[in-house]
């Protein structure tokens, strides 16, 4: 349905008089297919350009270089009529969503604004029958308790029950979500989790669940895949199960290593993080190469220099030129 | 063997008055610390814990205060018991950094924007009483940045220079600046990466178990509670709700809060469908029930658990839990 191709971003940075102008590269060479009610998890840590992404996706940001095509046809070249349609169809659901909602407007308001959108005309009744709909999809009932209070007076669950509520109001095809829960407290948090998988299962919506956490990433996209992203590259791509249980990418087996499991059996399994240096390699000073060479213990003076190509190990893509020196994962 | 316990929280409230409402920020809690152990508190967003832990330095904001109960530090560097609620100004600005320092939420922002690194260092050090120059002293916080892997060079920059995981292994170097007995961690690793995280913890163990530091570490993570505490006290509401070691808490779990998030938490290694939420929402503090705190959300409540409000019960080996299902004969009464 959504296809990344080649996309490429960089931002300028502020340089003095005179002198050549410095550029961050943010994202380099991503590609990636989303089907049709597939959910992908795009996990990796600040500053890897997942954010970035997700703005990309759903047209608030353009490319530097690359398409996103949307059903074939190229969102930034494409006919009016095609362009409006592509904006309904993708959403877009922040990480704070206090910020995301009008503090002065009440959830009916807020709600409403949307649908009218999604039907110009809509007759007062429908209207109604639509908003008691979508609140009761996303779990905010009996719907008199909410309608007309203002986002303050909301939990953070329930607000981002709202945001949810409002992108469906578009029936949109496919939803960025950029970390919907990590604002959330631990015990609503898998109540969110489950809303997600539900519009995915029967209202057929694709997701792109952008997040730092592995830990959801697994819940949320348990049968799905999952793109790990450091630095702007995808260094691993695959089935979620594959790349979190034998990750082959030494940053991936660095993340994987590094989350702590919540159970105290478990303590001192987990061994030393296979990774040199803490620091995270500057943008701007970083060359050709694998961006996580400096940090990767199994990197040869290559690897910094050279274009790193994919390989494909059962499935999984690999942004790794020395696959074979990394250990097997056990 | 005996524990020995080195700060004792006695039946301690904490309520911030206000004009129209009065928070009840912290319940009645009862607490010891074990020495040279590291103790977490685990709790939600408004559960109290950072108010708790505020109250063993005596820095609870205005206009916050401590309403009942008294914490009692064993304090072997003084060699006295110290009651921190009963403390003046000059002796709390003794005591502070010296027996108890802390490392707070965000320490990102803890450090001051225009002083370089050094002088923030020497600044403590000359207040506290000591006696080398500069240059000498410099000295002693390389050492102390060695400890946390950092070079001495980051004594000369601003900390606009140094990364988020930088700053925050420095203040944990500042922290520890005058070896005091008790260092409280309050949420030390937010706005970090994993591998990051797992780096300072790290860090914050080796310490603990060579210096003998005792460490307070308060955290809504659960993940890191089991991979790295001792002992685990569990806060929701202002009340806490179960304390015991860390092994013992998470086989037994009796409080059903304790449960709940338990089975909320995800974890890679474990099965997406064996995870459930708490239903209902969190607790508004300033309206709170004359019953259970968590009775609202609790699967397993009774009529009992709205009109009363729980005990703590014993349930052996210093594990305790605040519920009616465990109190013993309560039904008679």
């Amino acid at each position: 349905m959504l296809e990344l191709k080649n996309i490429n971003m960089s931002f300028a940075l502020k340089g003095k008089f005179f002198q050549t102008e410095k550029r961050a590269v943010v994202i380099r060479d991503f590609d990636l297919t989303i089907g049709d009610d597939e959910i992908i998890a795009v996990v990796g840590e600040s500053g890897c350009g997942k954010t970035t992404i997700g703005k990309i996706v759903t047209g608030l940001l353009a490319p530097t270089s690359g398409e996103v095509l949307f059903n074939g046809e190229n969102i930034r070249r494409t006919k009016r009529n095609n362009k409006s349609d592509y904006r309904r169809n993708v959403q877009f659901i922040q990480q704070d969503s206090y910020a995301a909602l009008n503090p002065v407007k009440t959830i009916h308001q807020s709600l409403c604004a949307a649908i009218e959108i999604a039907e110009k005309g809509i007759s007062k009744e429908k209207k109604q029958q639509r908003l008691e709909e979508l609140m009761g999809f996303v779990g905010l009932t009996p719907i008199e308790h909410f309608v007309f209070k203002y986002p303050h007076q909301l939990s953070g669950g329930q607000r981002q029950r709202v945001l949810m509520a409002r992108a469906l109001a578009l029936n949109p095809k496919l939803i960025v979500a950029d970390e919907p829960v990590s604002m959330i407290d631990v015990s609503l948090r898998i109540a969110i989790l489950k809303l997600i998988e539900k519009l995915n299962r029967e209202l057929k919506i694709a997701f792109i669940y952008i997040t730092h956490d592995l830990a959801t990433a697994k819940y949320i996209a348990d049968k799905g895949r999952i793109c790990v992203m450091y630095l702007g590259d995808i260094v691993e791509l695959g089935n979620i199960d594959e790349v979190l249980f034998h990750p082959k990418h030494p940053y991936t087996q660095a993340l994987v290593t590094a989350v702590p499991v919540p159970d105290p059996s478990y303590r001192g399994t987990r061994g030393e993080i296979p990774v040199k240096g803490m620091e995270m390699t500057k943008l701007t000073e970083r060359g050709r190469g694998c961006s996580f060479a400096p940090r990767c213990p199994y990197a040869t003076e290559e690897c910094s220099q050279e274009d790193i190509p994919y390989v494909e190990i059962n499935g999984v893509k690999v942004k790794c030129r020395n696959i074979e020196e990394v250990p097997v994962w056990t | 063997m005996e524990k020995r316990y080195i700060a004792e929280f006695d039946h301690v409230s904490i309520d911030y008055e206000m004009v129209r409402l009065c928070l009840h920020a912290v319940n009645d809690v009862s607490m010891k610390l074990e020495k040279g152990k590291i103790t977490a508190v685990v709790g939600e967003s408004g559960s109290g814990k950072t108010t708790l832990a505020s109250a063993l330095l005596n820095c609870i904001t205005s206009p916050g205060r401590v309403v009942g109960g008294r914490v009692i530090v064993h304090s072997e560097k003084r060699g006295e018991d110290i009651d921190v609620t009963a403390l003046n100004e000059k002796q709390l600005n003794d005591f502070r950094w010296d027996i108890v320092s802390m490392v707070f939420q965000g320490a990102q922002s803890s450090l001051n924007p225009i002083v370089t690194i050094l002088n923030q260092f020497y600044e403590t050090y000359k207040i506290h009483g000591g006696k080398e120059s500069k240059k000498e002293a410099r000295k002693i916080f390389a050492k102390l940045l060695e400890r946390v892997n950092l070079s001495e060079r980051v004594l000369d920059s601003y900390p606009h220079e140094i990364s988020g995981g930088m700053k925050q292994r420095v203040m944990i170097a500042l922290a520890l600046l005058l070896r005091p007995e008790i260092i409280i961690l309050d949420e030390p690793t937010t706005a970090l990466d994993v591998i990051t995280q797992s780096y300072i913890f790290g860090l914050l163990k080796s310490i603990n178990e060579e210096y003998g530091t005792t460490m307070l570490l308060l955290t809504h993570d659960i993940a890191v509670v089991a991979e790295y505490a001792d002992n685990l006290g569990v806060m929701y509401g202002g009340r806490l709700m179960e304390f015991g070691t860390v092994e013992d808490v998470f086989a037994r779990r009796f409080n059903p809060y304790t449960e709940g998030l338990i089975n909320a938490t995800p974890s890679l290694r474990r099965d997406a469908d064996t995870l459930t939420e708490i239903p209902g929402t969190p607790i508004d503090i300033t309206n709170l029930p004359p019953g259970c705190v968590f009775a609202d959300r609790c699967l397993k409540k009774t009529e009992r658990c709205e009109i009363v409000s729980p005990d703590d019960v014993d349930m052996g080996g210093g594990h305790m839990v605040k519920c009616h299902l465990y109190a013993e004969g309560e039904q008679d009464a």
